[in-house]
C-alpha cells in the first residue's frame, strides 16, 4: 500500500513537471532533445504507466513516439498535435481533482466484460463440474458398470475351473478403441419387471498362450438395498475347444 | 478381427508418443504463427517472416514436450496395466497423475504435488469425456426393446423360454 502511494505522489508531480514539458517539445520538434527527454521521461514513468490508468501519460507519450519514429512534422503528427492538449487538459484536471471517475460509458463497458468474462468462467466450471461428476459417479458408485465389472471380474478370478482353464496371472480388458484403449466395458442397461438390469461383456487372458475368453454377466438391482446382485456370470473360450465356464448361477 | 489378435501395451507408447509430437506440434504452429506475426516489426514482409520463424523455432520445442508428456504417460499406463492386470479408468488417471509429478520433479515436492493434482484432474476429464461419449453412442444404438433372454450358453433352469439371437445384441 505504502509503495502504491509513493507510487500515486510521484506521479503527480510528475505529471505536473511533465505536461508542460511536452507541449514545449512537441512543438519544438528538435530531435535530440526530443530523445533525450523521451528516454528519461519514459524510464522514470514506466512504473507508475504499469500501476495507474495509462491514459493520462498516453497521448504526452505518443506523441512523443509518433514524433520520434517520423523525425520530422507530418500530417499525422500534426493532426495529433492539434488534438492532443484537450485530452491531456482533460487528464491533467482529473489527476488534480482527485481519484480517477470513468464515465458512464466506460463503466457499462467495462461491466458488460467482466460479464462476458464471468459466462465464459461459469461455463468452463460447469462442463468441469459435469465431466468431474460423471467420472465419480462411474469410479465410486456402487451401480456403475465399472464397479460391476470389478467386482464380477474378482469372482471370475478366483474360480478354480477358470484358473485351470487360463492360468495364473489372469487380466481382464474391455472393448478396444481406435487409439489401443481398453478401458470402456460394454455394458447394457434395461428395464425388466420393474427392476433395473444390467448385462456387461468383457474380456479376460490368463498365461495359457492364444487362449481367450469373453465373460458374460448379468446383474439385477436388489428392490430393498438397491445394491446389483449378480444373476448369472460365464466366461466362454473363444478359442477352438469352445467351452462354458458357469462361475455363478442364481437365477 | 486383427485388432483382438495384437495386444496394444508396448506398441502404444510408440503410437501415443508420436501422436502426442503432432498434437503438439501442429497446435504448437498455429499458435506460435499468431504470436510471432503480432510480436514481429510493422509491414506485412516482417510480420510473415517473424511468424514463419517462431513457428520454425519454438514448434518443435512444443512437440517434443508433449511428446515427453504423452511417451511417458504411455509407459506408466502400461506398467499399470502390467501390474494390475486390469484395465479400467483407474489406470489413466493415476498414470497423469504420476507423469505430472514425474515431469516436475526437478521442481521439489510441492511443485510435484500441484502438477500430479493437474494431470489427475486433466486425464479424469478426458476419462469423462471418454465416458459420456460411450454412453451417448450407446443410446444411439440401444433397441427399443430389449431383450429379455437370457443366452443359450447357460443351461435351462426355470423352465423358461430359451432361444437363440440373444447374444450379439451388446453395444
Amino acid at each position: 500500500m505504502a509503495y502504491t502511494q509513493i507510487l500515486k505522489a510521484l506521479h503527480r508531480s510528475l505529471q505536473h513537471a511533465a505536461t508542460p514539458y511536452a507541449v514545449q517539445t512537441c512543438k519544438l520538434t528538435q530531435v535530440s532533445l526530443l530523445i533525450h527527454t523521451h528516454r528519461t521521461l519514459s524510464t522514470v514513468s514506466r512504473p507508475t504507466l504499469h500501476r495507474r490508468a495509462p491514459s493520462s501519460v498516453l497521448p504526452a507519450l505518443s506523441c512523443f513516439i509518433e514524433s520520434q519514429r517520423r523525425r520530422g512534422i507530418s500530417l499525422a503528427f500534426t493532426a495529433r498535435n492539434q488534438s492532443s492538449p484537450e485530452n491531456r487538459d482533460k487528464s491533467v484536471s482529473r489527476y488534480q481533482s482527485g481519484s480517477p471517475k470513468p464515465s458512464a460509458a466506460q463503466k457499462v463497458k467495462d461491466a458488460g466484460r467482466d460479464f462476458t468474462y464471468l459466462i465464459v468462467v461459469l461455463i468452463g466450471l460447469g462442463v468441469t463440474g459435469g465431466l468431474l461428476y460423471v467420472v465419480f459417479q462411474e469410479l465410486f458408485s456402487s451401480s456403475s458398470p465399472n464397479k460391476i465389472y470389478g467386482k464380477a471380474f474378482d469372482k471370475v478370478k478366483s474360480h478354480p475351473e477358470v484358473i485351470g482353464a487360463f492360468g495364473e496371472p489372469i487380466k481382464c480388458y474391455g472393448e478396444t478403441t481406435r487409439r489401443g484403449r481398453r478401458q470402456q466395458v460394454s455394458h447394457l442397461e434395461y428395464l425388466k419387471d420393474g427392476l433395473k438390469h444390467m448385462r456387461l461383456k468383457f474380456y479376460i487372458e490368463g498365461s495359457e498362450p492364444g487362449l481367450k475368453g469373453t465373460v458374460h454377466s448379468e446383474s439385477k438391482e436388489n428392490n430393498e438395498t438397491g445394491k446389483y446382485e449378480f444373476r448369472y456370470i460365464f466366461v466362454e473360450i473363444d478359442t477352438y475347444p469352445r467351452r462354458t465356464i458357469i462361475v455363478e448361477d442364481n437365477r | 478381427m486383427e485388432e483382438y489378435a495384437r495386444e496394444p501395451c508396448p506398441w502404444r507408447i510408440v503410437d501415443d508418443c508420436g501422436g502426442a509430437f503432432t498434437m503438439g506440434a501442429i497446435g504448437g504452429g498455429v499458435f506460435q504463427a499468431v504470436k510471432g506475426f503480432r510480436n514481429a516489426p510493422a509491414g506485412v514482409g516482417h510480420r510473415l517472416r517473424g511468424s514463419a520463424n517462431a513457428v520454425r523455432v519454438r514448434a518443435p520445442q512444443i512437440g517434443g514436450s508433449f511428446a515427453v508428456w504423452g511417451g511417458l504417460f504411455s509407459t506408466i499406463d502400461c506398467g499399470l496395466v502390467r501390474l494390475r492386470r486390469k484395465e479400467d479408468p483407474w489406470n489413466s488417471i493415476t498414470s497423469g497423475a504420476l507423469t505430472g509429478a514425474i515431469l516436475a520433479a526437478r521442481s521439489g515436492p510441492l511443485a510435484m504435488m500441484g502438477s500430479a493434482m493437474m494431470g489427475g484432474i486433466l486425464l479424469a476429464l478426458i476419462e469423462g469425456f471418454g465416458i459420456l461419449l460411450t454412453r451417448y453412442t450407446a443410446q444411439q444404438f440401444q433397441n427399443p426393446v430389449p431383450f429379455a433372454d437370457d443366452p443359450s450358453q447357460l443351461p435351462p433352469k426355470d423352465g423358461g423360454q430359451q432361444q437363440q439371437g440373444a447374444k450379439g445384441q451388446f453395444q
